[in-house]
């Protein structure tokens, strides 16, 4: 790919881009973030289909890890491939307000309101998940904290108040 | 080969914004609480560590109306077993083992066990990790979660049957069983012993 | 090779998205190593890769030579990385010294290397920019000048003298470095 007028790198040089273009590569786990993205990013525009054929392509170990991702399962009522619909309930009678607040909605208090269910007191909310794990915890009329008694406490509290991690996992177990 | 765990943590990595600074913590944190805080994501940048986590740790605290020096030191906690998992996992550990890594090291697991997980296995770790913390946020002692997983990892345990043990020893756990013993029930291969009887 | 990536652009552009992570793999490694190179470091280079072929994919309609697709999408990678170093060198974070420190030694060189790409990472660090960005699309990617022209912008004669001030301070910071 030399050109015409080219002058030839001295030899230090040589073996400096030698050395350069051994670089070794950042791994496929770009690929794996910018298509996790690109499907639960819906934008007006662009049509996407699928990757049912993805093992067609040659990406044996691309496809496993998209499969072990959940992107080519739909879970019911998904709202992207790839998402579960979790349920989040806790009994908190004497509230007049509850929200959800966690690793999945930036510690955000305002975000996830929980809904009054029935006049016992239970509040609850659905949020689709991609799998992973996430620490959160209910925060009772904007001041009392209280962690999800059906989910494991979370070891490391760190602020002192209850919190609770849930694992979401991909639809093939 | 990849990670089913903690997925959402590495999706994040691709929404965070790369304009200046982080806006999430511009919103939310005082002026000085950002630069300290920006200066320990700066450190895990370098070092190439997953700085969600600290955002997110820093946005926890202040939901929760930690005091500044409390919140840094979170960060920085977590900052450190970061490195720690780096050290234990090596540079070839994704984003994902790292933070599962960090986790299962403040659960207690040795470092050494950590590192030889990773060896043994010869691919990541990310699930058996997870479920390593999820053991010991259930009951179990940090040393027999380690046992536990080191042994299924050096029977060429798939990610699934990781994620199978753990949903059994919570199912057993729920029903009244010790977390101890439904952990060794299940590696035996025992179905789950009957519920105590409550006097 | 050109046809295929014509036909992989073509089947992206309908919303294929295996064929658009059949185009990421083909690209992956050389974007990556220059973001890498540019940046100093690789946490950098996987966002700025990221967020590369995520614009890539949703300006696909812009390619309008599907068969020249990598020169095109490094039109958008080197804006990116421009973009990012702006931001860092704004944080006084981007420091020659940086460079020179983890990142060059995660890489499994011979032991008889390591020496020479530390010293290669860091005199490339001390390059103006622009002449960095035009030795690494030269000479590491191996792009034409009219490539290069249309990635950076610059004209063809500019770039030409980029490319041999940039060999030139390379030559004189290494020289010494290599031995044999």
């Amino acid at each position: 790919m030399g050109e015409p007028d080219d002058d030839e790198p001295a030899p230090v040089v040589r073996r400096a881009i030698e050395l350069l273009r051994e670089q070794p590569d950042l791994g496929p786990e770009t690929e794996r973030h910018v298509l996790a993205r690109l499907l639960t990013d819906p934008r007006p525009g662009l049509p996407r289909r699928g990757l049912g054929h993805l093992a067609a392509i040659g990406g044996l170990a691309l496809a496993a890890s998209l499969a072990a991702i959940g992107l080519t399962r739909f879970g019911p009522g998904s709202k992207a491939p790839g998402l579960r619909e979790v349920r989040f309930t806790i009994s908190a009678a004497a509230a007049s307000r509850v929200s959800l607040v966690g690793d999945f909605n930036n510690w955000n208090p305002a975000e996830t309101p929980l809904r009054r269910v029935r006049a016992t007191g239970e509040w609850s909310v659905t949020l689709p998940l991609a799998p992973g794990s996430y620490r959160f915890g209910f925060l009772l009329d904007g001041h009392t904290w209280q962690s999800d008694p059906s989910r494991p406490a979370a070891l490391d509290p760190d602020f002192g108040t209850p919190t609770s991690v849930i694992t979401v996992e991909h639809s093939a177990l | 080969m990849n990670s089913l765990r903690l997925l959402l943590l590495s999706t994040l990595l691709v929404v965070r914004p790369l304009a200046a600074q982080d806006p999430r913590l511009d919103a939310r944190l005082a002026p000085e609480t950002v630069r300290e805080v920006q200066v320990l994501l700066d450190s895990a940048r370098i070092a190439s560590l997953p700085t969600e986590p600290l955002v997110q740790k820093a946005l926890e605290g202040r939901s929760k109306n930690a005091p500044p020096p409390r919140i840094i030191g979170a960060v920085r906690l977590l900052l450190g077993a970061l490195r720690d998992a780096r050290l234990a996992l090596g540079t070839e550990a994704t984003a994902s083992e790292l933070i599962a890594g960090a986790n299962a090291l403040r659960a207690g697991a040795p470092p050494a066990t950590v590192s030889a997980l990773r060896r043994q296995r010869g691919r990541e770790v990310t699930v058996p990790l997870s479920v390593l913390t999820d053991l010991v946020a259930r009951g179990v002692s940090a040393a027999a979660a380690s046992r536990a997983v080191s042994t299924m990892v050096g029977d060429g345990a798939a990610d699934r049957d990781f994620l199978l043990l753990r949903t059994q020893v919570e199912q057993d756990i729920r029903t009244g069983a010790a977390p101890g013993s439904a952990l060794d029930r299940r590696l035996s291969g025992l179905p789950a012993a009957a519920p105590p009887r409550r006097p | 090779m050109e046809h295929t990536v014509a036909a992989l652009v073509a089947k992206a552009r309908s919303g294929d998205l295996n064929a658009f992570a059949a185009l990421m793999a083909q690209f992956r490694s050389s974007f990556g190593r220059y973001a890498w190179q540019m940046l100093g470091s690789r946490e950098e280079a996987e966002e700025v890769l990221q967020d590369t072929f995520l614009r890539a994919y949703r300006s696909l309609a812009g390619c309008r030579d599907p068969g020249r697709f990598g020169a095109w999408a490094f039109r958008i990678l080197v804006n990116r990385c421009r973009s990012r170093r702006r931001h860092l060198v704004r944080r006084d974070r981007f420091r020659a010294e940086d460079r020179n420190g983890i990142e060059s030694l995660s890489v499994p060189y011979a032991e008889e290397d390591r020496g020479l790409k530390e010293a290669i990472d860091h005199a490339l660090a001390l390059l103006p920019a622009a002449q960095r960005e035009a030795f690494l699309l030269k000479h590491v990617e191996g792009l034409s000048y009219a490539e290069i022209a249309e990635a950076t912008g610059a004209g063809i004669p500019a770039l030409k003298m980029r490319v041999l001030r940039a060999c030139e301070a390379l030559r004189i910071a290494l020289q010494g470095e290599l031995h044999g």
